[in-house]
């Protein structure tokens, strides 16, 4: 069903809740945008305070879903939603979880920061790192409009562009493999940097994973798993 | 609790409601209380009036039953016995005891103190049991009405002579014969067991009991299976268009019919174009089951009406045929409320008088009827005679046969209420 | 985007009535293959008022197919011509095609008597004959002649109780009244009523609307049970109850036949935006 309104519910009350656990769920979806953003930040810019922070707000993040987990839990158990709100609680559900996940990953890249400003090494990378973070940055700000417009083309187009993250980070990935060969002793640290680079992946493809949801929510079709341009040709 | 501006209006309200509501039930209760007090005073009246007519005045004499005085042997016949003057035999027996009456307006006073129907009374006795000829035997005769009103007291004894039905020389003979305990009083079997008699010690009302049992099994055998068999159509089977409408109509004008037109139908269809015998129960049963089908088809169709439709959606359901659904669910559940209505219009039927003056059953019949094609009357009718009676011993018989319909009337309804128990189901 | 998928964002700022009257043609999948049931074009008319409005619907071999849709939508109206109780109410006339097993129930020489033998009917509210559970069970088959003598007669109410999961709670008291039964069991007696005349399809009722849910639970497991020796055709207002029994669901409204899907797709995804606020509940 295209062009969702869950706002025409002979239950004015099951509209609010519905309405909350939608905004709740935009509240953290920016929360953890904000997370990445001041993680990555930190990494960069050796601001080893503001990796400290964000190590502490993702508690914040797990709070949060685990509170909208519970309001979907209550609508399931009280309204036994059907359809469209069937498949928002469903989504909703399923996108916390991701959110979640993205909330880890800035929380790694955090950690990792926090040990590479203490040894005050960030090696040449700074521009690639914050290449790659644009990229994810950019398709996860769209997954949120997204998301608050309830706009599957949109969604398919920013799973498409995984491709283009993934890309970036084979790229950057292979650079650091190669600095390890020839710099075996900093091997500690270009560790981390490659888990922060693959923790930047993984919040592309929880980023992916939550615009499959949103086209389920709209389209009512499960697109997990399935190549792209098939879904383009028979959905679209 | 805080009272707001609701609360104290809700309250002003209240007392309104409540006086209207006692006032109300007050009411309720003076009207059951009237009706109630009417019901009293009518079965009071009623009752108190009929109680003479249960106990009947006997006097007993001695009889002389020898051969000779009846001029009978030992091998005389039923026929022979039949022909005795047993009139004679009492008049005897009287002389012998008031030797001393020799006036004939003396005699003929004393002989008035036994009923004329006695000698019948004697010879009955007689023939039922032969070996009381040739002896002497003591006898319950029975009084007559005027000597059974002065022993009960419905005749004044202090009143001036000329003031009463009974002279000073017949009370005084009366006394003589309570002195020697001869006058008793015992249960009037006669009135349960004999057909209508001029004379009101004689009278009976065994012969409009029967008449009235005829005439309501004619009615019930013609009016049920018509009025139910019509009913169960009408509801049923009938297809809704004009025809069903004028005929629907018509039986619930023909509930609003005065019941005489019915008898002026009676006389002229049954009795004067098919020639039934005049007086019959079968025709009153005709006629009277004519008056009752209209209140019959319009209990039964709202029986049938109250069947809740999902007893009728299960039975087709299940591929029942609607002749199978009707006979084997709609009807079995109709049935109380068939039999109620049914009980209630014989009920009306027994009560009615109309229509069969009209067919001739106010006729005076002293045979109790032995079938439904014998003269008769019924119990209304009867109760209508003696009411238009003169003699004074008719007034206590009609309030007796009063009270014997009324008892007719609650077995009936008894009867309709045990019916509608047993087939009373749940659904 | 698909013509659907089009359709419905017209629709959506629409009226009911507005889409009602735009509406044509039944979406989803009305028909399948080799069809117990097959309907084309239904029209029922209660005296002047259209009922049901050229209605085409297929029911398929051992599948319970749920009509849902709102008071007055002409779900049970058109249950009822299935085994054609609206026979019985006169103002009422109904056209188009129905054939059971290539027979046309409408024809002439079709008997309505041995169509409801064929097709048992358990109704809304319990209605068992205010007799004996026992005659309750063997009336069908009595006045069918189904069985030749008592013994049969027996073993076919003990089958057909067991059958409506009831034999064990009435087997030692088969001769007390049908009526004194719970509202649970009076409807499985009713269900084991119509089983016991052995038909080919059942037409349910809105079967459990007068029911608690442990009753409601036994009943819907029963349907299932059933489902695999009948076609069940179910009428209910509960559409979490369609959701549970049945493999296809068909919407009616104002008697028009707007969707009919697999039951799992209309109340994940229904095509139609009627059956979508139907299901979610936004009629306003």
């Amino acid at each position: 069903m295209e062009n969702l309104d869950f706002n025409q519910h002979t239950s004015k009350k099951y509209n609010q809740e519905l309405e909350k656990i939608r905004s709740s769920l935009l509240v953290m979806g920016g929360m953890v945008e904000k997370q990445v953003k001041k993680a990555v930040e930190a990494l960069v810019e050796g601001k080893s305070k503001m990796a400290k922070k964000v190590i502490k707000k993702d508690l914040g993040v797990n709070a949060m879903e685990v509170q909208i987990d519970e309001e979907c839990t209550q609508i399931i158990a009280k309204r036994q939603p059907a359809a469209s709100d069937l498949r928002l609680v469903y989504s909703i559900i399923k996108s916390i979880t991701d959110f979640e996940r993205i909330g880890d990953e800035a929380e790694k890249i955090a950690k990792c920061a926090s040990f590479l400003i203490d040894e005050n090494y960030l090696g040449n990378y700074s521009h690639e790192f914050m290449k790659l973070y644009q990229l994810v940055a950019i398709n996860l700000n769209q997954t949120l409009n997204a998301l608050a417009r309830l706009d599957a083309e949109e969604a398919l187009t920013i799973a498409k562009k995984d491709e283009i993250v993934d890309l970036a980070f084979e790229r950057l990935n292979n650079d650091i493999i190669r600095n390890m060969t020839t710099e075996p002793t900093k091997l500690n640290l270009l560790l981390r940097l490659s888990w922060s680079a693959k923790a930047l992946e993984k919040i592309g493809d929880h980023t992916t994973n939550i615009c499959e949801y949103i086209i389920y929510l709209v389209k009512g079709k499960d697109v997990r798993h399935l190549d792209i341009n098939t879904i383009k040709e028979e959905y679209f | 609790m805080s009272k707001n501006n609701n609360t104290s209006k809700i309250e002003k309200s209240l007392k309104r409601r409540y006086l209207k509501e006692n006032i109300f039930k007050a009411s309720g209760y003076a009207s059951i209380g009237i009706a109630f007090m009417f019901l009293v005073v009518l079965l009071a009246d009623i009752g108190i009036k009929a109680m003479p007519a249960f106990i009947q005045t006997q006097i007993e004499l001695k009889l002389d039953l020898s051969y000779e005085s009846l001029q009978l042997n030992p091998e005389s016949s039923v026929a022979e016995i039949k022909k005795v003057d047993f009139r004679q035999v009492i008049r005897k027996a009287l002389r012998k005891q008031f030797p001393d009456v020799k006036k004939r307006k003396e005699k003929k006073q004393l002989y008035s103190l036994i009923s004329s129907g006695a000698e019948y009374q004697l010879r009955d006795m007689v023939l039922e049991n032969k070996e009381l000829i040739g002896n002497e035997h003591s006898f319950n005769l029975y009084a007559d009405d005027d000597v059974d009103a002065l022993i009960k007291g419905t005749i004044n004894r202090k009143l001036a002579q000329s003031e009463r039905r009974v002279k000073d020389f017949k009370i005084s003979l009366i006394e003589v014969l309570e002195k020697n305990n001869q006058v008793s009083k015992k249960f009037n079997w006669t009135f349960f067991s004999s057909g209508d008699s001029r004379e009101p010690e004689l009278a009976g009302i065994k012969g409009a009991i029967m008449g009235s049992i005829y005439t309501i099994l004619v009615t019930l055998m013609l009016s049920f299976p018509v009025a139910v068999a019509a009913a169960i159509y009408l509801e049923e089977f009938a297809p809704k268009n004009r025809m069903i409408d004028f005929i629907e109509i018509n039986i619930n004008n023909l509930a609003a019919v005065p019941s005489i037109v019915f008898g002026l139908l009676g006389l002229a269809v049954f009795i004067n174009f098919f020639s039934l015998p005049r007086s019959a129960p079968i025709v009153g049963g005709i006629v009277l089951s004519l008056m009752t089908l209209p209140t019959i088809i319009i209990a039964s169709r709202s029986a049938i009406k109250a069947v809740p439709p999902s007893l009728r959606e299960a039975a087709l359901g299940l591929g029942a045929s609607k002749m199978q659904t009707v006979f084997h669910h709609v009807f079995p559940a109709a049935l109380p409320g068939i039999l109620t209505g049914t009980i209630i219009g014989m009920a009306q039927a027994l009560g009615e008088t109309a229509p069969l003056l009209m067919i001739g059953m106010v006729a005076f019949i002293v045979d109790i009827p032995q079938t439904i094609v014998d003269p008769a009357t019924v119990l209304p009718i009867q109760v209508f005679l003696w009411a238009d009676s003169p003699e004074r011993g008719f007034l206590e018989k009609t309030s007796a046969a009063i009270l014997v319909l009324i008892g007719f009337l609650i077995i009936m309804n008894a009867l309709a209420i045990y019916l509608r128990k047993k087939f009373e189901k749940k659904w | 985007m698909n013509t659907q998928a089009l359709q419905n964002n017209l629709m959506k700022d629409k009226s009911n009535e507005a889409i009602l009257a735009e509406h044509s043609k039944t979406i989803g999948q009305p028909f399948c293959d080799n069809p117990k049931i097959s309907t084309r074009d239904v029209n029922v008319y209660y005296a002047e008022n259209h009922a049901i409005q050229d209605v085409s619907l297929d029911m398929g071999q051992n599948e319970v197919i749920a009509l849902i849709g709102p008071s007055g939508c002409g779900k049970s109206t058109y249950l009822r011509c299935l085994n054609r109780m609206n026979d019985t109410i006169d103002s009422c006339r109904v056209s188009g095609k129905f054939i059971i097993d290539d027979i046309d129930i409408y024809a002439k020489s079709q008997d309505p008597v041995l169509l409801r033998a064929r097709v048992g009917m358990v109704f809304q509210k319990p209605n068992p004959f205010p007799k004996s559970i026992y005659d309750n069970v063997a009336y069908g088959p009595k006045i069918h002649g189904l069985t030749s003598n008592k013994a049969e007669l027996d073993d076919l109410v003990e089958e057909s109780l067991s059958k409506a999961g009831l034999f064990n709670e009435v087997k030692d008291r088969l001769g007390d009244s049908g009526t004194g039964l719970s509202g649970g069991q009076q409807q499985r007696l009713c269900i084991a009523r119509t089983i016991a005349v052995q038909p080919e399809v059942i037409l349910m009722d809105e079967p459990a609307s007068a029911l608690d849910p442990i009753a409601t639970a036994k009943v819907e497991e029963l349907i299932n049970e059933l489902r695999k020796n009948y076609t069940i055709v179910i009428v209910t207002h509960s559409m979490q109850q369609a959701a549970r029994v049945s493999q296809r669901t068909a919407y009616f409204h104002l008697g028009k036949l707007i969707e009919v899907g697999e039951t799992k797709q209309i109340f994940t995804n229904p095509l139609h935006e009627l059956t979508e606020r139907y299901i979610t509940g936004r009629f306003g």
